[in-house]
């Protein structure tokens, strides 16, 4: 919404200009960044970077960090992998559900710095609809009482040798604004990657989900819908970072702070727990 | 003693007592009469009861008719009912009363000063006993009451525009003069500035009139003449962002202003995101800002009171006024309904931006051919005045504005992202804001020396979007999809209240104002409803936060503007008021006291110190002040704001008038300020844990104004020159150090100059400079995740960086500077008036910095630094014909 007023200041405004400057700003020192999201029964991948100066797009991994990760109490071996181009501290075994999780990262010459979280519950969804032609994908999502943090995904797939549906692309679509009040969606034709939702609007209760597709649905093709349960800190690191990103460049907005949950530096080491269902458009 | 005149003597003492007890003071009397003169009271007292009375019709005025109504009431207190109200006294002697004029050293003129050609009137014209050294000045409905010594020969009344005049008074009596002005020969309409009387006849400080005439003459954006940004040229007052018409005084925000229009607030003082204010000046006859020293008659915010007055329209004749400019038109018409008894005024005023781009939108949004696109701001003022009597005048004014967007799609689409999918969209979007204000005024002059207003008035403001969503596949029976669905965001505040003003003027060393006043506040915060019905399947049908509060606030107030010597006035005055909520109340008692002293050379040395307690919270996460922005009552957990305000100045006219110049130092503090660190994320409502995101805390300010002004001949303006200083400490910001506030400017200078060219065109420029806003950038930067696994698919949308916000406010933009200048021909041809503007806003082009950011450069992928400015150089035109 803000971004709509934002936009309409600037049609009053008739032209804006915009230049490079320069103004020194502080700068705390390089930081440890521990970037770590737990699935359950899949293996723990974890980047550790350092924080750089403001505006800097590019952070060197601490290749010789001293990374131990406790699962309840039980320390996890960490082996460096080089994946897709990037360095990762990958366990040695599968994340389990109903353990808490902590994390202490040592640099030389860098503060040591510590992460704990848990794992929330999967969230259930059933019976995924997407018909040819249409562009609509409509599932049930059965919410448990009690506080629950949600994102949703739609990926295009592929089956895979062994018959399951494997993610290829990210899909974008929209909600009802009554998930999210974003009702400018519906005028700027805005279609989202990911979004991200509380259950304080239908907490405890089954209810019918409709994303509409920014493609139309082909017959033969397959849709994969994740749906993700996030613990408080993931969800509040997500959300915080979505607003940040959407009101970049934002001028009615005072920047937010993303939020971390790992002492002494920046990052996260939070738990979630992704729930799939495999489309099929006929 | 012969024997005959001791008889005669004897005689006589023996009659008086006889006479003495035939009547005595008594007496009852019983007494009916109805309009009728005062002789035939004396005749039938002399023929019912034997009252003799005496008096010579040269010089007792006994035509004068009464009403009297008495039954077995002692003759005393007859007589003063009769005689005393009439400035007769009476006095016994023998037998005899006689009747005299009552002697007394000083008489009550009073009365309205008035535009001699419209009939408006005038506020703050100064009505002088010239060989006295005494005045008054009327006040805000023209009303004046001066007591002066009884052998004053005449009064001079002045106001600049007009031409001044000499009244002369005929007797020695108590009487109702109405004085009426002519307007000079100038290229102005109406022009009303301050410092009438003089600076260092005023205890009032920390005070500016505006100049209404002056609004319409300095230069203009994109052809619109504004009442906001010609006070923001003045010192202590700063404009926020570049471009915009806000206005912050002495380091307050925005919410801290009460902004009165004929005395009932309104909460949203701006159009266009404060681009331009909701007053058009065609309706504003006066203005008046108040920085501090706030009179004990204002109270509910904490920083500034602006108190417009619109115009009451022309009693005798019809007039009218079109104005076509760059962004908007107006309209305004005005007249007598009848003739010197009641008269209308009404404004209206339209942006048409969207008018001359509808075709453009309809294009662009892919809307339809039966698609719509709005936007616009309109305002609409209405007024009717009328004068039952000489006692009694009604003013009924009524304001409404809003602000509109609204995009309307009624399209059949053969296509979807380039594949073959025919469908049928309907989607109207609406997005709204906008203030109502409505007040019903009734002006009673009780004696020639106590005035009153009673006020009854409405106020609201409201921010509503919605929407509306249809969509049928039109491939059926094959693809089957339907959606019905719409919701609609909507926050309100409003209030309703009632209040008595009275203006007492007992003598000239005293001017009492007291009253009452009382204002019911109702609060809806944010209240969302969704109904959603996809493939004939109800999936939504819902509200959100759909609470309604109220609080009650009630004031009374007290002050004498007292003249204690002929150097020394004294201010002193008191404003006590109340807060009920359901289960709490809140009670303060605010002192307001001013004091001047005049130095020698004719300069006012003025200091005051003043209390003000604001009840209400506005809930905003933006930068700016958002029509989004959310009002809520004070609680227990979030307290009413409190300020007190230290302020000390030196004044002074010159003799002629022509200049004007103030110093003026001040030093603010103030309680449970707010911040609300709810995530601005879409629409904010004030759930009922609002207070959860707030936190409380202090802030400072304080500073110094200079201000230099001439006021009289072809080539006038002002320099104001402000040092200041606003600063904020919050428990969790800035680990609970004190940090700039974000209205922090530390140095502003503006200077206005205009200059008349014949009589015809008059020239106007404005230059102004302030040091450089704070500003926050992010302190450092990470990088991002949003995977468990490195083996799911990428995102669409490049990204990977967090920006660590840093401490609030500890750096600084660059300075800002910027000149505008403008020309106005005005022409008359047969009691027509042509008015032309042409105005350059920015005329250097000057790049000023409206914020910064982090851009990522598309060609090296790096991201730097970058400042947006807006509002490069525009020029302008507007036309007005007044006929």
């Amino acid at each position: 919404m803000r971004k709509i007023l934002f936009y309409i200041i600037l049609a009053f405004s008739l032209a804006a200009c915009e230049k490079k400057v320069d103004i020194p700003t502080p700068y705390d020192g390089d930081k440890i960044v521990v970037n770590g999201l737990m699935q359950p029964d899949s293996v723990l991948y974890i980047r550790i970077t350092r924080s750089q100066p403001p505006g800097a797009s590019v952070f060197p991994e601490i290749t010789d960090a001293g990374v131990e990760v406790k699962a309840g109490g039980h320390l996890l071996l960490m082996q460096r992998q080089q994946i897709g181009g990037k360095g990762y501290f990958v366990s040695t075994e599968p994340v389990a559900a109903h353990l808490s999780y902590s994390i202490t990262v040592t640099a030389p010459g860098l503060d040591t710095v510590h992460a704990a979280d848990t794992l929330p519950r999967s969230p259930a969804i059933k019976e995924p609809f997407a018909q040819a032609g249409g562009n609509r994908v409509k599932f049930l999502l059965k919410d448990l009482p009690g506080k629950d943090f949600y994102r949703f995904r739609l990926f295009s797939g592929e089956k895979n040798a062994a018959g399951a549906v494997m993610p290829v692309k990210r899909l974008r679509y929209r909600f009802d604004p009554s998930y999210n009040n974003s009702f400018t969606d519906l005028i700027t034709n805005n279609y989202l990657e990911s979004t991200l939702i509380p259950d304080e609007r239908f907490d405890g209760r089954e209810t019918t989900i409709v994303m509409q597709t920014e493609q139309m649905n082909k017959a033969g093709d397959y849709l994969l819908l994740e749906v993700t349960g996030l613990t408080y800190d993931t969800w509040h690191y997500m959300k915080t970072l979505e607003v940040q990103n959407a009101n970049e460049g934002n001028l009615l907005v005072e920047q937010n702070r993303v939020h971390s949950n790992v002492n002494g530096g920046y990052g996260i080491f939070g738990g979630l727990n992704a729930a799939y269902l495999e489309i099929e458009i006929k | 003693m012969s024997l005959a005149r001791k008889l005669l003597l004897g005689l006589v003492i023996a009659c008086i007592p006889i006479q003495v007890f035939a009547w005595n003071w008594r007496t009852k009397i019983s007494l009916s009469l109805k309009d009728q003169p005062l002789s035939v009271a004396c005749e039938w007292m002399e023929k019912e009861y034997g009252i003799h009375f005496s008096y010579s019709r040269d010089v007792v005025t006994m035509t004068r008719r009464v009403n009297i109504r008495v039954k077995d009431v002692p003759l005393r207190r007859v007589l003063d009912q009769l005689f005393t109200e009439n400035g007769i006294q009476y006095k016994r002697i023998g037998d005899q009363l006689v009747l005299t004029v009552k002697h007394s050293a000083s008489r009550t003129i009073s009365g309205f000063v008035e535009d001699a050609v419209t009939g408006e009137k005038l506020i703050g014209a100064t009505v002088y006993a010239p060989g006295l050294h005494t005045g008054t000045t009327s006040n805000q409905y023209g009303f004046y009451s001066l007591t002066t010594a009884k052998d004053t020969s005449s009064l001079s009344v002045s106001y600049i525009g007009y031409k001044p005049v000499n009244i002369p008074l005929k007797d020695g009596e108590s009487r109702r003069v109405n004085i009426k002005l002519s307007p000079a020969n100038t290229l102005q309409e109406v022009e009303v500035t301050d410092n009438f009387p003089k600076l260092q006849e005023q205890t009032q400080m920390s005070k500016v009139n505006l100049a209404v005439s002056q609004t319409k003459t300095m230069p203009r954006m994109l052809g619109e003449a504004d009442v906001l940004r010609t006070i923001q040229a003045m010192p202590g007052v700063s404009g926020g962002m570049e471009g915009s018409s806000g206005i912050h005084v002495r380091g307050g925000s925005p919410d801290q202003n009460l902004i009165l229009l004929d005395g009932t607030p309104v909460y949203n003082s701006t159009h266009a995101f404060g681009i331009f204010s909701v007053f058009n000046p065609d309706m504003v006859k006066n203005v008046e800002l108040y920085k501090g020293a706030f009179p004990a008659r204002y109270g509910g915010r904490l920083s500034s009171v602006v108190d417009i007055s619109m115009k009451d329209g022309d009693m005798h004749e019809y007039h009218g006024e079109v104005s076509l400019g760059l962004l908007a038109s107006k309209i305004m018409v005005e007249g007598p309904i009848a003739k010197g008894k009641t008269s209308f005024i009404v404004t209206g005023r339209r942006t048409y931006a969207d008018l001359l781009a509808q075709d453009v939108a309809k294009n662009q949004l892919n809307l339809g051919k039966e698609g719509e696109f709005w936007l616009y701001f309109f305002d609409a003022n209405a007024k009717i005045n009328h004068i039952f009597s000489q006692k009694d005048r009604l003013y009924l004014s009524a304001y409404g504005g809003r602000d509109h967007l609204s995009v309307k799609r009624d399209h059949e689409f053969d296509t979807m992202n380039g594949e073959a999918k025919r469908y049928h969209e309907q989607m109207r979007f609406r997005l709204g804001w906008g203030n109502q204000a409505y007040s019903l005024r009734w002006n009673h002059i009780f004696s020639p020396r106590l005035f009153s207003n009673t006020t009854l008035n409405y106020s609201q403001f409201n921010f509503n979007t919605d929407y509306q969503y249809n969509y049928l596949a039109l491939d059926t029976p094959r693809v089957r999809e339907s959606d019905n669905m719409n919701g609609r965001y909507f926050s309100k505040v409003q209030n309703a209240g009632g209040k008595i003003d009275f203006d007492y003027r007992p003598n000239p060393n005293h001017a009492v104002r007291f009253g009452l006043q009382a204002t019911y506040n109702i609060f809806q915060p944010g209240i969302l409803r969704f109904n959603n019905i996809s493939d004939n399947q109800q999936l939504t049908d819902t509200s959100y936060n759909d609470e309604t509060s109220g609080g009650l606030e009630l004031a009374v107030y007290f002050e004498d503007d007292w003249r204690i010597g002929d150097s020394v006035h004294l201010n002193l005055g008191v404003h006590a008021s109340s807060f009920l909520v359901p289960g709490r109340s809140y009670l303060s008692v605010q002192p307001r006291l001013g004091f001047r002293y005049l130095l020698p050379r004719r300069w006012a040395l003025k200091l005051s110190n003043t209390m003000m307690t604001q009840y209400l919270h506005l809930l905003t996460n933006s930068a700016t002040y958002m029509p989004t922005d959310l009002w809520v009552a004070a609680t227990d957990k979030v307290p009413p704001m409190f300020a007190n305000q230290v302020a000390a100045g030196l004044a002074k006219t010159s003799q002629s008038g022509t200049y004007e110049i103030s110093v003026e130092g001040y030093y603010k503090t103030m309680l449970n300020v707010i911040e609300y660190n709810e995530l601005a994320d879409n629409f904010q409502s004030a759930t009922r844990s609002w207070e959860d995101n707030v936190i409380v805390g202090r802030g400072w300010s304080y500073g110094g104004e200079f201000f230099l002004q001439k006021k009289k001949g072809d080539f006038r303006g002002w320099v104001g020159y402000t040092l200041a200083w606003s600063q904020r400490a919050f428990p969790n910001v800035n680990q609970g150090r004190v940090f700039p506030y974000k209205y922090d400017r530390r140095h502003d200078v503006e200077l206005v100059l205009t200059q008349r060219l014949g009589k015809r065109w008059e020239l106007s420029a404005q230059w102004q400079y302030s040091s450089g806003a704070p500003l926050s950038l992010p302190v450092g930067s990470y990088e991002e995740t949003g995977e468990s696994s490195p083996h799911m698919p990428p995102g669409l949308e490049p990204g990977g960086e967090v920006d660590v916000a840093g401490n609030r406010n500890m750096l600084r933009m660059q300075d800002v500077h910027r000149l505008d200048v403008g020309a106005t021909h005005v022409k008359e041809r047969k009691n027509v008036r042509y008015t032309l503007n042409i105005s350059l806003y920015n005329v250097y082009n000057q790049q000023n910095p409206f914020f910064y950011y982090y851009k990522r450069n598309n060609e090296t992928r790096e991201r730097e630094l970058t400042m947006l400015s807006i509002l490069p150089i525009l020029p302008s035109v507007s036309y007005s014909i007044r006929f």
